[in-house]
């Protein structure tokens, strides 16, 4: 009878402590598909595709540009961009954390920049921030997404010659 | 007190002390906008082994155009070189958003610097964002854990090559 005693409270402290399973594998395949489409859209020069695995009013941080809020400000950029370059490459390697309804997605990658004016193509290799919200829907949409460049800056030209 | 009692005594205790209530974000905010402030005063003050103190033991941190910066040991050096880099004159986080979940949060910073550049006379200001993912340690403590920022200033635009006569 004192077990029971002392049982019953800790059964009911368990049960209210215990946090349900979570299977995240689902979640993270979800999220991948994300990934694997912002890359495909970046690549195609898809503007329109690109932006719907945004959410509308994501805040996008790109290095040595000013911060670009909403979907619209991304439309535009991501245009500009493919009207400059052609891009080969993608992701190479990604780590994603579920939280409930926000997902970090920490990503690498290995991009080839070609101008479209001519020029030497540009090797960069980013590291970068997705986080991703679960909407109503259940998608999973990007919310924020910060990168930079492991490329090292190229050395200023050497002084001129007389 | 039998010693059942007090073995159910404790176990209850241990219980309840497991199972935390969430945190509240508003008070995570303050506390790590307290850590920034911190953050910002030690870089300011050129303090880079108190910096260290802000960082968890694994720490992985990604400045642009720079390999990734991983474990104390580096960090320190990273650190050191560049709050050595100038003669920094102020330095302010402002929070854009937090996320927690448990015992950790994400962040998005802006910060505004001013520094003067070693041999230089005059202050160069800068500015940006940056991403925090934060661990809280099981004595409460907050530290950070990755870290990635960029400059939202452009980067200048290279003269023109040298024309050979």
């Amino acid at each position: 009878m004192t077990r029971a005693l002392f049982a019953g409270p800790c059964l009911v402290l368990l049960a209210a402590c215990a946090k349900p399973p979570v299977d995240t594998a689902a979640d993270v395949a979800a999220i991948n598909a994300v990934r694997e489409r912002e890359m495909a859209a970046f690549k195609g020069g898809m503007p329109d595709s690109l932006v719907a695995v945004f959410a509308a009013d994501a805040v996008i941080m790109p290095p040595n540009e000013p911060q670009l809020n909403g979907a619209a400000a991304f439309r535009a950029w991501a245009a500009a961009a493919d009207s400059m370059f052609t891009v080969e490459g993608g992701y190479t390697e990604s780590s994603v954390t579920v939280a409930g309804d926000w997902a970090i997605d920490r990503y690498t990658g290995a991009l080839t920049m070609t101008p479209k004016a001519g020029g030497a193509a540009m090797q960069e290799r980013v590291r970068g921030v997705h986080i991703l919200q679960r909407q109503a829907d259940g998608r999973w949409l990007i919310t924020s997404d910060i990168w930079n460049s492991e490329t090292p800056l190229a050395p200023p030209p050497p002084p001129a010659r007389r | 007190m039998s010693n059942r009692l007090a073995a159910g005594v404790a176990l209850g205790t241990a219980l309840l002390i497991s199972c935390k209530p969430a945190p509240d974000p508003a008070d995570v905010q303050r506390v790590l906008d307290s850590l920034l402030r911190d953050h910002a005063r030690l870089f300011v003050a050129g303090q880079a082994d108190s910096l260290l103190a802000v960082y968890t033991d694994d720490p992985v941190v990604y400045s642009n155009h720079a390999p990734p910066v991983r474990g104390r040991t580096d960090l320190r050096v990273f650190l050191e070189a560049f709050t050595s880099a100038g003669d920094v004159r102020s330095l302010e986080y402002q929070t854009r958003e937090l996320a927690v979940s448990g015992d950790s949060a994400w962040q998005i910073v802006t910060y505004r610097v001013s520094f003067v550049p070693t041999g230089a006379t005059e202050a160069v200001a800068d500015s940006g964002t940056g991403f925090a993912l934060w661990l809280r340690r099981p004595d409460n403590v907050w530290l950070i854990h990755r870290d990635i920022f960029n400059s939202s200033v452009p980067l200048p635009v290279p003269a023109p090559p040298p024309v050979r006569r």
